[in-house]
């Protein structure tokens, strides 16, 4: 699919329920499916597709060994996508971490502060323009799950 | 006050940055209306019944003279010469153009004010009582404790789309006056014997369609942990709170919910697992934001009551002023001023260019360059000293700012109402307009005492209405405008719903029927009883049987 990954435009081979798997594709697919084809313990080679309704104890341990979850947001204005990204960075799941679905540029700064590390933008938005919306800021005010300056801490270490 | 270092600024600037570019986009149609519609929203743009109207912030109602200064310059240029105080101590600018709003906030930038999160589904102006500082009965100034919070939940990157909007108040005095248990979350500063100072948090207030007297959720709170609790609260509403229907979309409704028990646990819970994270302040933190908020350097004032009192009674209007508008100051030898914005033939909360710069120059001269906003929608000088009185009320006499009503029956709240507000279904400001002119006796008002009297346009409840001592409340019945009301409502401690004294009346007869309340109030009464006293002892009926038998 179409993808902005480290603040670039590229194409990867994950590929969504519903869209057409080509040769090689990798899938990403719903909870009840992930666990019916991931019966063995250790790492799938699945992703995971999250809605911003999962709990986060619920999915953890399919999160934890998936290669990459996806959490798609049918409306943007859905905060719950948000905090199921914090947590579940905060439980310590560290891999590709893409949003999907309704997801536009004027969100791009929040969604990356909350641990999203890929992006798959509505096609009706450019990736130059997404890529530049995760630049909106320079500055934040709180830590958060990603690695930006923090005001806080350039004022602690005056 | 809080003065921005170069980040906060910078913070600031990128903001107008972000919001030009996303209202060319709007403009060129690259963004939908309803991909805007929030964008704008969290910087205080709304699209109201004549023309946008533009929020802008006022951090906990502390304005500097210079920013005040630039609001009249904003009124002038790009308004109708006016604002509107409102009650979260933010002022609003009915008739500014879209496309000239984001030099408006570029005007703003440069005197350190904004719109951020004045409106949308995020945390909003953070509030506090406007005597901060200068109140006898504080244990400790609040405003730290918001400035705290403000940077904490500006462009909070997880609650920018929360189910709803999200209010917090913080008092510091033993007196409520910030509404505390009418908030989503209200911090109280409290002492205690073994832990020293910190906060009960209450949650779960609210307004609007269903009322909610706020619970108590935690009794203390140490000041350290004040962001990771509210994290924690925060991202349980976010996670649980309802978003499929608007009007049962608040905190309130899902601690109703959930059980109070249940909540509490669920933040809990969340709470440990943040509660050592970066978000813990240190006491350095503390002291480096308590460090912006010093006091003034009060001047040894030769403290001459005598003065003061020669004055009263030379003048009885001044007297009047004296004793109805000011307040006693923690420093000997100063007081508080409380600027009346409800003078009898102007919009409650309404203040022109021209009022603005002759506080600004009053401010300047006698109270240290500094306003507050209060809840109530008035303004204060919070630090005169009192061998300035008089001629601090002479300037405002001047500029019909010392009507000598606060606290009294005219001192109302009230929402812009129907004239302006999409969302109302009735008017309030010619029902104001109506009761200032039945009311216009000052010694009949006196006599009367305090009393608040709150009225919203619509069940929104933006005015109000719900903790009015005298509430009314604008409905639509079939296209007719017709008011409800209500007795016995409290803001702040003893914090209460009003009750409904029975079927709404017309537009022509609120006047008549409050007339019918406070001649009831006065054979009911005993002496210095408050009106609200005599409706929460004599209960609502005795008021209900004079308004309706009149009727019938």
């Amino acid at each position: 699919m179409r993808v902005i990954k480290q603040g670039e435009e590229r194409q990867d081979d994950w590929t969504l329920p519903g869209t057409e798997a080509t040769e090689g594709a990798r899938l990403i697919l719903p909870l009840a499916e992930w666990r019916e084809r991931s019966l063995d313990a250790g790492p799938s080679p699945y992703g995971l597709l999250l809605t911003t309704a999962d709990r986060v104890e619920e999915v953890l341990p399919a999160a934890l060994r998936s290669p990459l979850v996806a959490i798609e947001f049918t409306d943007f204005n859905d905060g719950r996508g948000y905090s199921l990204a914090r947590q579940l960075r905060a439980a310590g799941y560290a891999g590709d971490l893409r949003a999907v679905g309704e997801v536009l540029r004027d969100q791009a700064f929040y969604l990356a502060r909350c641990g999203f590390s890929s992006f798959a933008p509505a096609p009706r938005v450019s990736c130059a323009a997404f890529i530049a919306g995760l630049e909106d800021f320079s500055l934040a005010y709180q830590a958060a799950a990603d690695q930006r300056t923090i005001v806080q801490r350039l004022r602690r270490a005056r | 006050m809080y003065q921005y270092d170069e980040y906060d600024q910078r913070l600031v600037d990128e903001r107008v940055a972000q919001f030009r570019d996303q209202t060319r986009r709007f403009l060129a149609g690259e963004l939908s209306e309803e991909e805007f519609r929030p964008l704008r929203l969290m910087n205080g743009l709304y699209i109201q019944r004549h023309a946008p109207m533009l929020r802008v912030a006022v951090p906990y109602g502390l304005l500097s003279s210079r920013q005040l200064r630039k609001l009249a310059h904003i009124a002038d240029t790009y308004d109708r010469g006016y604002g509107h105080f409102s009650t979260r101590q933010n002022i609003q600018f009915n008739w500014p153009e879209l496309a000239s709003v984001p030099d408006i906030l570029a005007e703003l930038a440069t005197v350190q004010m904004h719109a951020i999160q004045t409106s949308g589904n995020c945390v909003r102006n953070i509030t506090a009582d406007a005597f901060a500082g200068v109140a006898p009965d504080e244990l400790e100034d609040p405003r730290p404790y918001c400035e705290l919070l403000r940077q904490w939940s500006t462009f909070h990157p997880e609650f920018s789309y929360l189910p709803r909007k999200f209010k917090i108040a913080v008092s510091g005095a033993r007196e409520d006056r910030a509404a505390t248990a009418y908030h989503d979350i209200g911090f109280r500063l409290v002492t205690d014997a073994t832990h020293g100072t910190g906060f009960r948090v209450l949650v779960g207030g609210g307004q609007g369609r269903t009322p909610k007297v706020g619970v108590v959720m935690r009794e203390f709170l140490e000041p350290e942990d004040l962001l990771s609790y509210t994290e924690a609260i925060l991202r349980i509403y976010n996670q649980f709170g309802r978003r499929d229907n608007k009007y049962k979309a608040r905190i309130k409704i899902l601690v109703a919910a959930l059980g109070p028990e249940e909540f509490t646990r669920l933040v809990e819970e969340e709470w440990a697992r943040i509660r050592h994270s970066e978000l813990r302040l240190d006491r350095a933190d503390i002291a480096a934001m308590q460090a912006h908020f010093p006091r003034p350097t009060y001047q040894a004032v030769a403290r001459d009551g005598a003065l003061v009192e020669a004055w009263a009674a030379r003048d009885p209007a001044f007297a009047r002023w004296l004793k109805r508008n000011t307040r006693t100051h923690r420093e000997a030898g100063y007081r508080a001023v409380v600027v009346s914005l409800k003078a009898p033939d102007v919009a409650p909360g309404d203040i022109t260019s021209r009022q603005m710069r002759v506080l600004a120059d009053l401010a300047d001269s006698h109270s240290f360059g500094e306003i507050r906003a209060t809840y109530d929608q008035n303004l204060v000088l919070a630090d005169v000293p009192e061998t300035d009185l008089h001629t601090v009320w002479r300037g405002l006499a001047d500029h019909g700012l010392a009507t000598p009503n606060i606290g009294l029956l005219t001192d109302m709240i009230c929402c812009p109402g129907l004239d302006f507000c999409s969302l109302a279904n009735a008017r309030s400001i010619p029902i104001a307009a109506q009761i200032n002119a039945r009311f216009a006796d000052l010694d009949y008002l006196h006599d009367i005492g305090e009393l608040e009297l709150k009225m919203s346009g619509c069940m929104n409840a933006c005015g109000h209405h719900h903790v009015g001592h005298i509430g009314i409340l604008g409905v639509d019945k079939n296209g007719e405008e017709f008011y409800q009301i209500t007795l016995g409502g409290v803001a702040g401690d003893g914090a209460r719903l009003g009750e409904r004294l029975g079927p709404a009346i017309t537009a022509e007869a609120v006047a008549d029927t409050i007339e019918g309340l406070l001649e009831t109030y006065v054979s009911l009464r005993h002496e210095g009883e408050r009106f609200v006293d005599t409706v929460l002892r004599c209960g609502v009926a005795p008021f209900k049987d004079r308004v309706y038998a009149a009727a019938a």
